[in-house]
């Protein structure tokens, strides 16, 4: 009978979203969105391709440099130069009215000005003349040194060569998929955390709490919503990562020489099953704080300011996660701390998972640590809800908050004629 | 079925709610809870359905300790509540699955209800977008879903018409005649003295009085008489100067007169033996009396 209350509260809270148009519309676009970007590219390839003609760049008192550049193949240059006899302000002139795209005025062996209208972003044809200018330059002071066209030739061409020896892992292979995934933790977390702490005080402000709680347990009507509500999430990440990999696979003869989408979709099974396992342990600590103070707000107005600090709590974890990855590396002071502080650790020690050197200890420690934490959190929020649900007018303070909950357990210690056992 | 509620104490932090409250229910009746607002109504009722225990005293059932789970109770709070955007009978079935119904019991109740309602044919509907009476009516199926034992309606006659009022009536007398116990919260007082035979007023948490209405009308003075005839002022004349009669009282028809003793009855009856009289009658005090005798002069007592 306890059993069944709590599985048509988790039936009702699971179809109240899962059936909502937030929920499919947000799915199904996100769906969409992974299936276009995986899809497309594909299927433009197919398309016949309409190479554009290199914009015409003109160049004042050239010395080779036009007929070095236009060497280049043409899908890889931009601009295709043209030695003109012109003065500087007549080149000026055409730039500005659109007859060149540019100009380059060389002022001597290793230095030229480089007329343009606007200097774009991503231009890189500075970037290219002047590599161009110092290995001619170069080349040509070598020959004048004595040394034969092959000796240049093969000074030129040398490059050197590294083999790593990988102890570790991989970070330029695994920090475009940690970072999704992480995103993807952060979001749900949130998302799904916030969704119950609003729609505690939803049921709250309609007073649908009121029939409810004289109906059901308290912690099954928690319980209930939180574990149907996360299932939505995990349903959603199922979703997107399952769409991510089953298009990858579809259109893999496209991306199959792509190192990007390679790294992202080569990661190892096991992050996907770490992911699902963060998810659902990180969601269950957030869902109580959220579920706990949502039952505190009157109006679905309040959650937001309620919810504050838990939130910053969140954020500042996420925080430290995204610096570390992209600074002071995954395995530093802060993170080996924040790997195993529950509230922060299903992003930290994810990441450091994904991208660092945990032991297996280490994982299992962080894990027992954030379910023992749970379990703390739980009870504490659990009782908090009961007393939440039924207070109307001003939420409290924490101090109060504290004081009605010493009260409560003093009652329910000293309730012999409750034989019923309450929640 | 009988449900006792004996000498219930309830403090929230230094507040003391409830003090020695006690009252019972039996199946077939109607008990009237009444107090002024913050008498400590919505924690008595809510020490009863187990949301939390009392600090001390205890609540049976036919003599056995209460357990929750083995009465099924109905709950209309004052502050109506169910889900304003989802679908009526989607909501019904819900509230009974959670009464411990199977699917098909609780939808086959919810539309037996809605038809007892007068109100087939919006199972589809959401519930916000039905009139206030109508969102009573069911807020009602809701409270009746899983044909509770125990019936608790607070504030249940608050914005119904007089068709649903008297529909309300009739099925409250229905639920009476087939044995369930009901309470009843209201400051309606005609509501109350129509349907309830025992009666218990808080005021500042203590019972100020309780038990069965007819005797505690009873219990008052008997000593004025309400008169009225076809010549009102022939009446009053033949009366006024007489002995016994300590003061008169205009009423709305005809007049009361206030005799120095009960006993003085019978020779006031004497008196107006010759005159052309309707109405001779002991006035009792209306429950709205009692009422506001009880929760105004003994407020004193239990307020912190």
């Amino acid at each position: 009978m306890k059993g069944r209350q709590f599985f048509e509260i988790f039936k009702f809270e699971f179809k109240n979203y899962a059936k909502s148009k937030v929920f499919i519309v947000l799915t199904v676009a996100l769906v969409v969105l992974i299936a276009g970007v995986l899809t497309l590219p594909n299927l433009l390839s197919g398309l016949p391709q309409t190479q554009a003609e290199p914009e015409k760049a003109a160049v004042l008192n050239d010395n080779g440099l036009s007929a070095l550049y236009n060497a280049i193949p043409a899908e890889n240059r931009a601009y295709e130069l043209v030695p003109v006899g012109l003065t500087e302000a007549e080149l000026e002139e055409k730039v500005l009215a659109g007859e060149y795209a540019c100009g380059i005025v060389l002022t001597g062996d290793l230095s030229y000005r480089y007329v343009v209208p606007t200097v774009s972003l991503y231009d890189d044809l500075s970037a290219v003349l002047n590599s161009l200018l110092v290995s001619s330059y170069q080349a040509a002071q070598m020959a004048q040194g004595g040394l034969t066209a092959d000796q240049i030739a093969a000074i030129m061409g040398a490059t050197a060569s590294a083999e790593v020896v990988n102890l570790g892992k991989d970070q330029t292979q695994n920090i475009l998929y940690t970072y999704i995934l992480l995103m993807a933790l952060y979001m749900a977390i949130m998302l799904y955390g916030q969704l119950v702490a609003s729609s505690v005080a939803a049921e709250k402000s309609s007073r649908a709490m009121e029939l409810l709680i004289t109906t059901a347990k308290p912690v099954n009507l928690m319980f209930g919503k939180i574990i149907g509500t996360g299932l939505c999430g995990l349903i959603q990440i199922v979703c997107l990562v399952g769409s991510g990999f089953l298009f990858y696979r579809l259109n893999y003869s496209y991306w199959q020489d792509n190192a990007l989408m390679a790294s992202i979709f080569g990661m190892p099974a096991e992050m996907l099953l770490y992911t699902v396992l963060f998810f659902v342990l990180g969601y269950f600590l957030y869902a109580f704080l959220y579920g706990a103070l949502g039952s505190l707000a009157n109006r679905s107005e309040d959650v937001n300011t309620l919810s504050m600090p838990v939130t910053f709590l969140f954020l500042i974890g996420f925080f430290v996660v995204l610096f570390s990855m992209m600074g002071d590396g995954v395995d530093s002071g802060l993170m080996k701390f924040c790997s195993y502080f529950p509230f922060t650790s299903p992003m930290a020690m994810f990441c450091r998972v994904a991208m660092g050197n945990v032991p297996l200890w280490g994982v299992i420690l962080s894990v027992v640590l954030l379910l023992a934490a749970t379990v703390l959190v739980g009870l504490l929020c659990s009782a908090v809800y009961r007393l939440g649900v039924l207070l109307y007018g001003k939420p409290p303070k924490p101090g109060e908050l504290i004081r009605m909950l010493k009260n409560q357990k003093k009652e329910a210690r000293m309730d012999p004629a409750d034989p019923s056992g309450r929640a | 079925m009988t449900l006792e509620a004996e000498h219930l104490y309830k403090s929230f932090g230094a507040k003391q709610v409830l003090a020695d409250v006690s009252f019972r229910a039996e199946g077939g009746k109607a008990l009237g809870l009444l107090g002024r607002n913050g008498a400590g109504k919505t924690t008595t009722l809510r020490i009863l359905m187990q949301v939390f225990p009392a600090d001390a005293g205890h609540v049976t059932l036919d003599g056995q300790p209460l357990i929750r789970e083995r009465l099924k109770v109905g709950y209309m709070p004052e502050e109506r509540g169910l889900y304003p955007k989802k679908k009526i009978l989607e909501q019904l079935v819900y509230l009974g699955c959670l009464h411990g119904l199977k699917k098909g019991e609780a939808a086959a109740s919810a539309r037996a209800l809605l038809k007892r309602l007068e109100m087939s044919g919006v199972e589809e509907v959401k519930l916000e977008t039905l009139s206030k009476g109508n969102q009573q009516k069911i807020q009602l199926a809701a409270t009746l879903i899983a044909d509770p034992d125990l019936v608790i309606l607070d504030e249940p006659f608050s914005g119904l018409d007089p068709v649903n009022a008297g529909l309300l009536k009739d099925i409250v007398k229905e639920l009476m005649a087939r044995g369930k116990m009901v309470i009843f919260s209201s400051h309606q007082m005609n509501y109350i003295e129509e349907f309830c035979e025992e009666i218990c007023i808080l005021s500042g948490g203590r019972v100020a009085v309780s038990g069965n209405l007819t005797e505690i009308k009873r219990s008052y003075p008997r000593n004025v008489i309400a008169l009225s005839g076809r010549d009102n002022a022939a009446l009053l004349a033949g009366v006024k100067a007489l002995p016994f009669v300590r003061e008169i009282l205009p009423a709305h028809e005809g007049f009361w007169v206030r005799l120095e003793r009960e006993a003085d009855k019978e020779a006031l009856l004497h008196a107006v033996g010759g005159l052309d009289v309707d109405e001779f009658r002991v006035c009792e005090p209306s429950l709205n009396d009692i009422f506001v005798q009880y929760t105004t002069a003994g407020a004193e007592g239990g307020r912190a």
